[in-house]
């Protein structure tokens, strides 16, 4: 992984098109503002994770006998 | 053709039921073809299955039996880039199912990672909904309970 020093309001540029400015530093926390094209798709790296892990646990999963009846019983109460 | 399923064994299906992920799904890139089975007629579960594996497959559900208003907010380029021009409209949205064995009334449903599908293009995929309060664990029973009460 490439590491790079950068002081708030200094930025990196990714590619041709993609600028990624660092904006304010608080304690541990770092706010980052990105200009990239529209089409380029942007995500908090822990969101594509917890897809991958649920979707883990997803294949997993039984359908019990009554499924339906649960969420029907849950209704009628 | 013949292939097994998670579910129901040995089911007959043709080259036309077969669903194109040509991402495969997160976790499980590798498996590029599903198809959607339905448990009895009027259970909201369905079965996305995989075709290569048997042992691969999802509990599905229309979100929208239990949140009337739940739409995901996808990035409109990712679903261009997917299925060409469609309208919304034209598309089939899902959501996956954690149900664990022991404690079945402990199911979650993934509001964060939709799945949208469409038959008319035989092509699917699972996008990110970028709504913060659309989480990947959200409890099906509280949803049911919240539908009742609204």
């Amino acid at each position: 992984m490439l590491v790079l020093s950068r002081k708030v309001n200094e930025s990196i540029i990714i590619g041709d098109n993609i600028e990624v400015m660092v904006v304010e530093v608080k304690g541990d926390q770092v706010k980052l503002g990105i200009n990239a094209p529209k089409d380029v798709s942007l995500y908090r790296g822990e969101i594509f994770q917890a897809i991958q892990e649920e979707n883990r646990e997803a294949a997993m999963s039984h359908l019990p006998e009554k499924a339906g009846d649960i969420i029907r019983l849950k209704k009628s109460k | 053709m013949k292939i097994q399923t998670k579910a129901y064994g040995e089911i007959e299906l043709t080259e036309d039921d077969i669903i194109s992920f040509p991402n495969g799904i997160p976790a499980f890139e590798d498996y590029t073809r599903y198809i959607v089975l339905s448990d009895e007629e009027e259970s909201p579960f369905h079965w996305l299955q995989s075709v290569d594996d048997a042992n691969l497959a999802f509990l599905i559900m229309d979100p929208n039996i239990l949140m009337p208003e739940y739409q995901p907010e996808v990035l409109a380029h990712e679903v261009k880039t997917l299925f060409g021009k469609t309208d919304d409209e034209n598309l089939n949205l899902w959501c996956i199912l954690t149900i664990p064995k022991s404690h079945p009334e402990n199911m979650t449903i993934n509001l964060q990672g939709p799945v949208l599908i469409s038959l008319e293009k035989k092509l699917g995929g699972q996008f990110i909904s970028n709504d913060d309060s659309h989480q990947v664990r959200t409890p099906v029973l509280d949803l049911a309970e919240a539908g009742e009460t609204a």
